[in-house]
């Protein structure tokens, strides 16, 4: 531009602006009831179902799928949570442990890059290839027949991918000065794990926790392959547990199936989404409120109390 | 007088990059020594490798010699070498926690001190760093809700508390208001009576009224050392006091 040259702006004008506000506004509200109204139509139809027959003998007594009732989800219930726990001891460790290896700035870029790739490659591989896989080396090769270990470590390779990319970010969201900070503070590694990666780390780690055991609990493919399925009665050891293991989404799948058959196993079917979706409510509103536990563990953790 | 911590050709790279090229350097005891240059030049690196936080990155390749109390700084365990040589970072960065803890954190790593030895411990650390009379009734108070000065001050007592011989100071006032910076460099020259202290500034005025040792470096070479901050402008490149020029004015 010369000297002296004089450049005419011409301003956006504040209505439009304010228009494009409006526009993006009303989008988020139509999405946010979209949302809202489908859970709302999912839960009101399984409460719907399940409600009027839900009674305490048939959460506590054994099912046959046989006769007029088909019998109650006891081992479905306590089934379900003893693989969900198997694939939890399975799962955190490693997601843990991976994720503090890879945002380390001493670990091996290479390796990193390959833990990463795994498991985003584990997060795309399809339940019932899991199941699969589980079926031919776990229930088949190692001769641990349909159990609860192969079926919580069928989980767990699902869970997995959940633990360690959350853990990883929340990770990854502590300043790097408060970590060269407690390196120059002469923190070894171990201490620089234990005193600020993982306590503050924790409260996101714990959300992804929650995440992984609420999709895990609704898990059928890999199940079926791996757990199989019992109901006469709870596993006694990790392993050959007679036919297998009991689970809630195998309710809601046999039950339906055998409709015609068992005139209660349809309302079975029912009462067993409608559990499973009030507990994975429950998990997620209690890892929302568990702020207050998350910071007692961290001050635990760093020695601080 | 021998030296406290000596470097001689010392040689970082990352990747491609010189970082530092053959810096040979010495930091005198109980003294203030500044290590003077433009943003990028090679400052924060030098720090670093002294107290080997540059081993937490592979990327580092490093030559030459740093030798500490006479001995090189490889032959201590790192946890050792960190203890003795404390660092501040140029943004004061409290860890989540309340004060006394923050103060206390090095000392729970390192050792298994008493509470009522590390409370004398804490005491000390924060009357050092001239904290003490304005934190003293709050010590449960949350850290990240001091001020940006009174954070920085957190930090150096904070690595105070494991009596180290040298400080290291990485531009430890470029995020503070005047009255916050003034009370840092004060503190500074208290600190030497105790303490060694190793300043790494681009602010030509605070090398001019802390330092009893100044070098400068350029393009991670030092082309200048001397006494005091005064021979700053005799005895610079013509670049460099280019870059003096535009400081100073």
């Amino acid at each position: 531009m010369t000297e002296g040259e004089t450049v005419t702006v011409k301003w956006r004008k504040a209505s439009i602006r304010s228009a494009k506000d409006t526009a993006v506004r009303i989008v988020g509200y139509i999405i946010l009831f979209i949302l809202f109204a489908v859970l709302a139509a999912i839960f009101y139809e399984i409460a719907d179902g399940a409600l009027s027959n839900i009674t305490w003998q048939i959460l506590t007594t054994s099912n046959t799928f046989e006769g007029t009732t088909g019998g109650g989800i006891y081992e479905a219930i306590a089934g379900t949570w003893m693989l969900v726990g198997t694939g939890l001891l399975f799962s955190v460790p490693p997601g843990i442990l991976g994720s503090l290896y890879v945002v380390r700035a001493k670990s091996s870029k290479t390796l990193s890059s390959l833990v990463r790739l795994f498991t985003d490659i584990l997060t795309s591989v399809p339940s019932i290839v899991i199941g699969l896989f589980g079926y031919l080396f776990m229930v088949y090769y190692l001769g641990w027949g349909f159990s609860l270990i192969a079926g919580g470590i069928a989980l767990a390779i699902m869970m997995l991918p959940y633990i360690f990319r959350v853990a990883e970010l929340s990770m990854k969201a502590i300043p790097v000065e408060q970590i060269h900070n407690a390196y120059a503070l002469g923190a070894d590694d171990f201490q620089v794990a234990t005193r600020i990666y993982i306590p503050q780390a924790l409260s996101g780690v714990l959300s992804g926790i929650m995440l992984a055991i609420s999709i895990a609990a609704g898990e059928t493919a890999q199940l079926l392959y791996t757990a199989g399925w019992n109901a006469g009665g709870l596993p006694s050891g990790f392993t050959n547990n007679n036919l297998g293991v009991g689970y809630l989404t195998y309710i809601v799948y046999n039950g339906l199936l055998q409709g015609s058959a068992i005139p209660n196993a349809t309302n079975l079917a029912y009462i067993a989404a409608f559990v499973l979706i009030v507990t994975i409510l429950v998990l997620v509103l209690l890892s929302k409120s568990m702020n207050r536990i998350v910071k007692k563990l961290s001050q635990i953790m760093r020695g601080t109390r | 007088m021998e030296p406290i911590i000596k470097l001689e050709k010392l040689e970082v790279s990352s990747g491609k990059k010189k970082i530092l090229d053959g810096v040979n350097l010495e930091i005198h005891k109980n003294s203030i020594n500044t290590v003077l240059g433009p943003s990028g030049g090679g400052k924060s690196t030098l720090l670093r490798t002294i107290n080997r936080l540059t081993d937490l990155d592979p990327a580092f390749r490093i030559s030459g010699t740093i030798s500490f109390n006479g001995k090189k700084v490889t032959e201590y365990s790192e946890v050792e070498l960190r203890r003795r040589i404390g660092m501040i970072f140029q943004r004061p960065n409290p860890f989540p926690m309340p004060i006394y803890d923050n103060v206390a954190f090095g000392m729970r790593l390192q050792s298994y001190v008493q509470k009522k030895d590390l409370d004398v411990l804490v005491e000390q650390s924060l009357t050092d760093a001239g904290l003490w009379e304005e934190v003293k009734g709050e010590l449960k108070r949350d850290a990240i809700t001091l001020s940006g000065g009174q954070q920085q001050r957190m930090c150096i007592a904070r690595a105070l508390i494991l009596r180290p011989d040298v400080i290291m100071m990485d531009e430890p006032t470029s995020s503070l208001d005047p009255t916050a910076k003034s009370r840092i460099e004060d503190l500074m020259l208290d600190l030497k009576e105790k303490y060694t202290v190793i300043l790494v500034t681009h602010d030509i005025a605070q090398a001019k009224k802390v330092s009893d040792y100044t070098s400068l470096i350029y393009n991670g070479k030092i082309v200048a050392s001397g006494e005091g901050g005064e021979f700053l402008e005799d005895s610079a490149s013509d670049s460099l006091k280019s870059f003096l020029g535009e400081v100073s004015v």
